[in-house]
């Protein structure tokens, strides 16, 4: 297991009158190599997850594990896990702050103590592999750049550094249909090429259906059940309550239990939803001997 | 009323940048709730903009209430109170440390007596139900209510028009549909005109006008009935009909005809699906 959370309990600005817990009794395992979702409404404790992950705060009580390891005993040595994880905060542009592309990116490896020749190649290899071509992006000015392009740059410079792990909190927000499309497919090439563990941040399940392969859903610091895409959809009533977004495909399939109660919630696309509607509605040739109900 | 008038728009005078707005004209009468859809640079923003007074048209005319926004003077300051803006990101717009001095900052700033300021900033604050959040910090709220505020601010303004760009892209799910019933509440019982800027097609279901852009030119201005009745159209452009009015079409196809052509709303939906026996 490269990460497991024990019992995990935090509680920001502690012993002060505005102490407030964000874990409360967490715990949750994520798998090497796998594409692991951390979804819940605002003051679920996500981000609280992603400092812990960075290496930024420790659990008070409980245990951190990386790769079976106990994070807060003596002999751990913290820079294991900041040189392999890296994180891809919200608002990625944030994390840009140097004059051109090429050295923004180049800052990580740099500060790593790598050669210059190597740190050319890691550049080069991180931008061609957001997208952004090396000679045509490497003395562009990071100012520049459209909204979608800062993104690329803060996720090569994350590349740069060649973490193991991708932790991405909510990457999407902001972004409209296309550039949210175009991110989601680098991300899931990303993990294919580079054999990453990533782990998503989400609010909304929307992002994480096709791309996860275990969704933990999370509420008010604690794990409320966890699984695969198809068995946290059939769960959609529970979803509902706890104010999480659902694709729109089990929004109107949730809808529709009011007159077709054995629909299934657990569609991943419109043909799925299309086939399940047909298979619970009343055949529509018997309709036409029939009275359309009041609205 | 406001008026475009054969506008067109260009950032750069630089040879070759294509105009970000071109040749268009509309109208939008007071209390009208319209949505404008497109995606990034089909000229929606640049179109907000130069209603609100903030960019000019580099040809043709904009008026608001007959007063040309290009113009200097008494006008200016008359427009930019009848046209208000809500940005994309509310942090743009929060000037103040709390809640309530910043919604009073406008009103302030248009030197009222204090009762007055006392009566719009209370106003304002009920119709977002901010209330509770009165003398929090800024800096302590969570971007849905930062966008409320921001949304306060133009209100305590009174303004006749009320624009707002993509202003659901920092929030969501539940907080995201309160804005927009928000708006529709402010155009049918304020009689302030709503233009909803998005690219979102599930947002603009609610509004009785829909105007679609593409690369600078108006593509499309009608109901959403007919917006996505052109649904290959607006694939061709990148834009997607909703979900549930490419349910209802598949459906019909398959021999649902009791269902409308264009599903608007999953309650459409269950109607034409749902027989008395």
């Amino acid at each position: 297991m490269l990460f497991e959370l024990k019992n995990v309990y935090h509680t920001y600005m502690r012993g002060t009158p505005f102490a407030t817990e964000a874990l409360r009794g967490l715990s949750l395992t994520i798998p090497a190599g796998q594409t692991v979702a951390l979804v819940g409404p605002t003051k679920a404790g996500k981000s609280t997850v992603v400092d812990l992950l960075a290496g930024l705060i420790k659990p008070a009580p409980g245990t951190l594990f990386y790769e079976g390891a106990d994070v807060a005993a003596s002999s751990f040595d913290s820079e294991r896990i900041r040189s392999t994880v890296g994180i891809v905060f919200q608002s990625p542009e944030a994390q840009i702050f140097e004059e051109t592309v090429g050295k923004d990116v180049s800052f990580g490896p740099r500060r790593k103590g790598v050669s210059l020749a190597e740190s050319r190649r890691l550049v080069q290899e991180a931008l061609e592999t957001v997208g952004l071509p090396y000679e045509d992006f490497r003395s562009r000015y990071t100012y520049a750049l459209s909204g979608g392009e800062k993104r690329r740059v803060a996720i090569a410079g994350v590349l740069a550094l060649q973490p193991k792990v991708i932790v991405f909190d909510e990457p999407t927000a902001g972004l409209d249909p296309r550039g949210r499309r175009e991110l989601l497919d680098l991300i899931v090439t990303l993990k294919k090429r580079h054999n990453l563990t990533i782990v998503y941040v989400s609010a909304s399940l929307d992002d994480v259906i096709g791309l996860a392969d275990i969704i933990h859903i999370l509420d008010r610091g604690r794990l409320v059940f966890s699984g695969a895409p198809r068995e946290i959809l059939a769960r959609a009533d529970e979803l509902a309550a706890l104010d999480i977004e659902m694709p729109e495909t089990a929004r109107i399939a949730l809808a529709l239990r009011e007159v077709m109660p054995e629909i299934r919630t657990d569609v991943l696309n419109l043909t799925e939803l299309e086939e399940e509607i047909v298979k619970n509605a009343s055949a529509p040739s018997a309709q036409e001997n029939r009275e359309i109900k009041a609205p | 009323m406001l008026e475009v008038r054969d506008v067109t728009f260009t950032y750069s005078t630089q040879e070759g940048v294509p105009p970000a707005l071109r040749d268009v004209s509309l109208r939008i009468e007071a209390g009208e709730a319209v949505a404008i859809i497109g995606h990034n640079g089909s000229g929606k923003s640049t179109l907000a903009r130069l209603l609100a007074a903030i960019l000019r048209p580099s040809s043709g005319a904009i008026l608001v209430d007959g007063m040309d926004t290009a113009a200097g003077g008494e006008d200016r300051w008359t427009i930019r109170q009848r046209v208000g803006i809500v940005f994309q990101n509310p942090d743009d717009q929060l000037v103040a440390n709390t809640v309530i001095d910043d919604i009073a900052f406008g009103p302030e700033n248009l030197v009222l007596p204090r009762f007055e300021i006392e009566e719009r900033v209370q106003e304002a604050m009920a119709l977002l139900e901010l209330e509770p959040y009165a003398e929090m910090p800024i800096s302590d709220l969570s971007v849905g209510q930062k966008q409320r505020v921001a949304i306060a601010g133009v209100l305590a303004m009174r303004p006749r028009y009320l624009l707002l760009d993509e202003p659901t892209t920092m929030i969501s799910g539940q907080i995201a549909r309160n804005v927009l019933e928000t708006e529709q509440r402010l155009a049918r019982e304020q009689g302030i005109a709503v233009v909803h800027i998005t690219h979102f097609m599930h947002e603009v279901v609610n509004f009785k006008r829909v105007i679609v852009m593409h690369e600078g030119r108006m593509l499309m201005d009608g109901t959403p009935e007919e917006v996505f009745a052109r649904a290959e159209e607006l694939h061709a452009v990148g834009l997607d009909v909703p979900m549930v009015t490419q349910l209802g079409q598949r459906l019909r196809a398959r021999g649902w005809t009791k269902l409308p052509e264009v599903v608007l709303s999953v309650e459409e939906l269950k109607a034409g699906l749902c027989y008395s026996s």
